[in-house]
């Protein structure tokens, strides 16, 4: 069976995107719906971020994955050069 | 309704049909963003302009979740841990002795 840390990382990782879909869906879709007493709005930060975040993670997100293509290709080229001089 | 596909029927790749539903959810959506078709005043200024955004946060959302399910529920095999293990070193000897770099770290 499969190791505890590994259940529970796997568990963990389960509820949190449960969590965050619920929280997200939520101040997304339905916050412009409730009246602007109401107390839930407290819960919920402004809604323009409900788009510079999402805005945020996807341009760090490129960042990442092209920075280590790059960085993987490069260090091929040059492990390829060190090959062919040898 | 992932059995629901164009491809066995006309002659499409699966990336074909990937950017087909891509560009007609895409027109369908341009088609209400530009009010080119009307909609109620409070979904077209506050729920149009963050649905791209929802659906981004809902695939991270289902794919982080799709793999903390299967990490939980993965059922570990001992033996064949020790028989891929084997392969591994095998592939690496007979990939080595053809001069193709094994190289563990790739950074």
């Amino acid at each position: 069976a499969s190791s505890g840390q590994d259940k529970a990382l796997g568990a963990t990782l389960l509820l949190s995107s449960v969590a965050l879909f619920l929280y997200y869906t939520i101040w997304a879709l339905i916050m412009p719906f409730v009246d602007d007493g109401h107390p839930l709005h407290e819960y919920f930060p402004d809604r323009s971020y409900a788009i510079k975040i999402p805005v945020v993670i996807l341009l760090v997100g490129l960042t990442v994955v092209f920075t280590f293509l790059s960085l993987v290709m490069i260090k091929s080229n040059s492990s390829k050069k060190s090959v062919k001089k040898a | 309704f992932c059995t629901a596909t164009a491809s066995h029927l006309s002659k499409m790749t699966k990336a074909t049909e990937t950017a087909t539903f891509f560009a007609i959810i895409s027109a369908i959506y341009f088609t209400f963003l530009f009010g080119i078709i009307p909609l109620p005043e409070i979904v077209q200024r506050e729920i149009l302009p963050v649905l791209p955004w929802w659906a981004l946060i809902t695939f991270g959302s289902y794919s982080l979740g799709n793999i903390g399910y299967h990490v939980y529920r993965f059922r570990d095999c001992e033996d064949a841990y020790h028989e891929l293990m084997a392969e591994i070193q095998l592939a690496k000897e007979d990939l080595r002795s053809k001069n193709v770099s094994t190289e563990d770290n790739v950074l």
